[in-house]
C-alpha cells in the first residue's frame, strides 16, 4: 500500500513539473504552429532565476516564482517578437531558429551564473518531511502538487470559461474565420507566447528545488515535455495534463518495479500512442 | 708564430664540434614548454574540475615557479571539454596538439572523453596524462607501448576504503548505488567487494541512469540497509544528497558518498547544518595535513580568497608538480618518447601527499575517509576521520 501510495505521490509531483513546462509548449505549437525548442531554455532560465531570488538574494518563494515566470516570458517575448514572428509556417526555420536559441540562452547562463550545478534548495515554508504511512514524505513535492493544481485549475478556466479561452480555441481550429471576424489573432498570439514562456519560468523555479539548476537541464527537460506532448496532444491544457501525469506514474513506477527500463518504458508509451493515436490521447484533431 | 697558435685553435675547434656532435641536442633556451590543459568549465563536472579548482591551482603552481621549468619559460593552453561532451572534448584536444602544439597534454576530466580522445594520441604518439579520476581500468601492459598515464587514482582506489571503512564501523548490509556507465560500475563494485569480503552483505545494488536528478522513485524503492553508498555526479549527486535527507533515509541509514568531487565544501555550505554527518571517500581534501598541502592550501587561499575544495581542489596544481618531476627526471627534454619512458616511476611530492605513478600507469596514493564537519569558525568542511595509505588499484569490476 506505502509502495503504492509513495509511488503514486512522486509520479504525480514529477508530472506536475512535466505539465507546467509542457503546458505553454502545447498552446504554442497548437494556437500559432509553432515549434519552440527553446521552451526548455526558458525552464532553465526560470530555475536560475529562482536560485538567485531565494538563495543568493534571500528573498521569499512567492517573489521567485513572479521573477522565474517574468523572465522567462520576456525572452519569450523578444525571441516571438523579434524573430519568430517573421517565421509563420516554416517548421524547418522555427526548429532552427529555436535550436539555436538553447545554445545562446545556455551561453548567456554560463556567462551569468558560470558552469557549477547549482544545489537544489527548499525554501523555509516548504521544507521538512511529513509522516506518511510509516515513513516520511517532503512537504515540497506536495506543496509542488498543489502549485500545479492551481496552474491546471487557472489555465482550464482561462482555456474554457474566457473570451480569451475562446479566442484561443477559435484560432486553433480555424484562423481564417477568427480573422475574418474582426479579432486581432496577432495580439493573442503574443500574449499566448508570453503566458506559455512564463508558464516555464514558473516551472524552473518550482522544478529547482526538486532538480539542481544546471546548464544540462533546457535539453533533458525539453525532451520529456516533447514525449509528454506526444502521448497528451496537442492544443489543449487537458492533454498536457494527461500526458504529463501519464509519463510521471510511468517513469515513478517504471523505476520502482524496472530500474533498467524505466526511461525505455516512456519511450514505449509515446511509441504506443504514435501507432494507435497519433493525435495524442487529448489533442485538437482539427 | 702564427703557426703556433693555430694548431692549438685547430684541436679546440675540431673538439668543440665533436663534443657538440655527441652531445645530446638541447632545446635552445628560449623555446617553450608548452602544456596544455584541459578542464571542466562547463557542465556536471564543473563544481569539480574547473573555474574554482583546476585553474587557480595551476595557476599558483606557475606563479610560484615564475613561468619557468628546468631552465625553459612555460606557456598555458587551456580549453572546455564540455564536462561529459567528448565530441568536444576530442575537437579541443585536437586544438591543443595541431594548434596550439602543446609538449604535454593532461585531460580531458571525464573517463568517457579520455576513452574517445586516448586512440588520437595513441595514433600521434603523444604523451597524455589524465589528472582526472578515472573509471576505467585500462593499464598499461609493461613492455608495450602506451601513451596515455594517470598522474591521478582510479575510482575505485578510495571507492573500495569506503567499504572496508563502513564494516569497520559496525555496518553489516549494505545499498549500493552506481551511475549506470562505466564508473559507476568500478565504485559501486569496489565498494560492493571490499564490504563482503570484509563479511558484509549487499543487500541491494542500483543502476539508475545517468541524468537521474528525481530519486523519489529509487528512494520509495530501496531495501533497508545500515549503509548506502553511491557513486553519481553532477546535479544527480547534489539532487540525490538533499533528496535522501528529505526522504528519511539518514534516519535509517549512514549514507557515504563514493566520490566528492562534485559535492565539495561549496555544496557543504550551500546546504548548512543539515548535511553534518555525511560521509565520503576521497583522494584529496585541504584538512590533510602535510607540508606541501599546508603551504598550498594558505597560498590558494591567498590568491582566491576561498580554501581549495575538496577532492579534485589541489588537482591543478598537482599537475604541475607533476610536469616539474617529469622535467627534473628528462632533464626538460620534451621529447614525446623521452617523458613517456620517465614517467613510469615518477614521483611527485604534491598536496597529495607522497604520489609514485606505478608500472601500470596509475598514481599509487592516500585514500581518505571524510566526513561533513561544521568547524569552530563556522566553516563546513570534510574532515578526515580515517586514511588508508597508498592504495593499489583493487581490481575491475562488471555490472552483475
Amino acid at each position: 500500500m506505502d509502495f503504492m501510495v509513495i509511488n503514486l505521490l512522486n509520479g504525480i509531483s514529477f508530472g506536475m513539473i512535466l505539465f507546467l513546462i509542457t503546458t505553454g509548449l502545447s498552446l504554442t505549437l497548437g494556437l500559432m504552429g509553432i515549434v519552440n525548442l527553446a521552451h526548455g531554455a526558458l525552464f532553465m532560465v526560470g530555475a536560475y532565476v529562482g536560485w538567485t531570488v531565494v538563495v543568493q538574494l534571500e528573498l521569499n518563494y512567492g517573489l521567485a516564482l513572479l521573477a522565474g515566470g517574468v523572465i522567462a516570458g520576456l525572452l519569450g517575448l523578444a525571441i516571438e517578437r523579434g524573430f519568430l514572428r517573421y517565421l509563420y509556417k516554416l517548421v524547418d526555420e522555427q526548429v532552427l531558429l529555436t535550436a539555436g536559441f538553447i545554445y545562446i540562452l545556455t551561453n548567456l547562463s554560463l556567462w551569468v551564473w558560470g558552469g557549477m550545478a547549482k544545489t537544489s534548495y527548499t525554501v523555509p515554508v516548504l521544507s521538512g518531511s511529513l509522516p506518511i504511512l510509516g515513513g516520511t514524505y517532503p512537504v515540497y513535492r506536495i506543496a509542488t502538487i498543489g502549485i500545479g493544481l492551481i496552474f491546471v485549475i487557472g489555465l482550464w478556466w482561462l482555456q474554457e470559461k474566457t473570451r480569451l479561452g475562446a479566442i484561443i480555441r477559435a484560432g486553433m481550429d480555424d484562423k481564417e474565420t477568427t480573422t475574418g471576424l474582426g479579432i486581432n489573432l496577432g495580439r493573442v498570439n503574443y500574449l499566448v507566447f508570453f503566458l506559455g514562456a512564463f508558464i516555464a519560468g514558473v516551472a524552473g523555479v518550482i522544478g529547482a528545488q526538486l532538480l539542481s539548476p544546471d546548464l544540462s537541464m533546457s535539453f533533458n527537460i525539453l525532451l520529456l515535455a516533447l514525449i509528454v506532448l506526444v502521448v497528451g496532444g496537442v492544443g489543449s491544457v487537458q492533454g498536457a495534463l494527461v500526458g504529463a501525469m501519464a509519463i510521471g506514474i510511468i517513469n515513478a513506477f517504471g523505476i520502482a518495479v524496472f530500474p533498467e527500463f524505466a526511461r525505455f518504458l516512456m519511450y514505449l508509451a509515446m511509441l504506443i500512442i504514435l501507432l494507435v493515436k497519433p493525435s495524442g490521447l487529448l489533442g485538437r484533431t482539427t | 708564430m702564427k703557426r703556433f697558435f693555430l694548431i692549438p685553435l685547430m684541436i679546440v675547434l675540431v673538439s668543440a664540434l665533436i663534443l657538440g656532435a655527441c652531445a645530446k641536442p638541447a632545446p635552445p633556451a628560449a623555446e617553450p614548454i608548452k602544456i596544455g590543459m584541459l578542464a571542466s568549465f562547463t557542465g556536471g563536472l564543473a563544481g569539480g574540475w574547473g573555474e574554482t579548482t583546476a585553474k587557480p591551482g595551476w595557476e599558483l603552481a606557475l606563479e610560484e615557479l615564475n613561468y619557468e621549468i628546468a631552465g625553459r619559460p612555460v606557456e598555458l593552453f587551456y580549453e572546455d571539454d564540455g564536462s561529459f561532451d567528448a565530441v568536444k572534448a576530442l575537437d579541443m584536444t585536437r586544438k591543443l596538439v595541431e594548434v596550439d602544439q602543446v609538449d604535454i597534454l593532461f585531460g580531458p576530466i571525464a573517463s568517457g572523453s579520455w576513452v574517445a580522445t586516448t586512440p588520437y594520441m595513441n595514433d600521434l604518439g603523444r604523451l597524455q596524462i589524465t589528472y582526472g579520476w578515472r573509471g576505467e581500468a585500462i593499464l598499461w601492459t609493461p613492455g608495450q607501448p602506451r601513451w596515455d598515464v594517470l598522474a591521478a587514482p582510479l575510482f575505485v582506489q578510495f571507492a573500495y576504503p569506503a567499504g572496508t571503512w563502513a564494516y569497520e564501523q559496525g555496518y553489516r548490509t549494505a545499498v549500493t548505488i552506481g551511475v549506470d556507465y562505466e564508473t559507476g560500475y568500478q565504485g559501486a563494485g569496489a565498494f560492493a567487494d571490499a564490504f563482503t569480503r570484509a563479511g558484509g552483505t549487499v543487500v541491494q545494488q542500483v543502476w539508475p541512469p545517468f541524468d537521474t536528478t528525481d530519486w523519489g522513485p529509487y528512494l520509495a524503492s530501496m531495501e533497508e540497509a545500515d549503509v548506502v553508498a553511491i557513486i553519481a555526479f553532477g546535479p544527480d549527486i547534489i539532487s540525490f544528497v538533499r533528496q535522501s535527507y528529505e526522504f528519511g533515509l539518514w534516519d535509517k541509514s549512514q549514507v557515504v558518498l563514493l566520490s566528492n568531487d562534485t559535492y565539495q565544501e561549496a555544496q557543504l555550505t550551500e546546504a548548512g547544518d543539515w548535511v553534518l554527518g555525511l560521509v565520503s571517500a576521497t583522494p584529496y581534501t585541504w584538512r590533510v595535513d602535510n607540508p606541501v598541502n599546508n603551504s598550498f592550501v594558505a597560498d590558494f587561499e591567498a590568491k582566491t580568497g576561498f580554501k581549495p575544495g575538496s577532492s579534485s581542489g589541489a588537482i591543478g596544481y598537482h599537475a604541475i608538480k607533476t610536469v616539474v618531476a617529469l622535467m627534473e627526471k628528462t632533464g626538460g627534454d620534451t621529447t614525446q618518447e623521452v617523458m613517456r619512458d620517465a614517467i613510469i616511476g615518477l614521483n611527485i611530492d604534491s598536496p597529495h601527499g607522497f604520489v609514485t605513478i606505478t608500472e601500470e600507469g596509475y598514481a599509487l596514493m592516500d585514500a581518505f575517509i571524510t566526513e561533513a564537519r561544521k568547524t569552530v569558525d563556522g566553516e563546513y568542511v570534510w574532515e578526515v576521520i580515517e586514511t588508508y595509505n597508498y592504495v593499489p588499484y583493487a581490481g575491475y569490476y562488471t555490472k552483475p
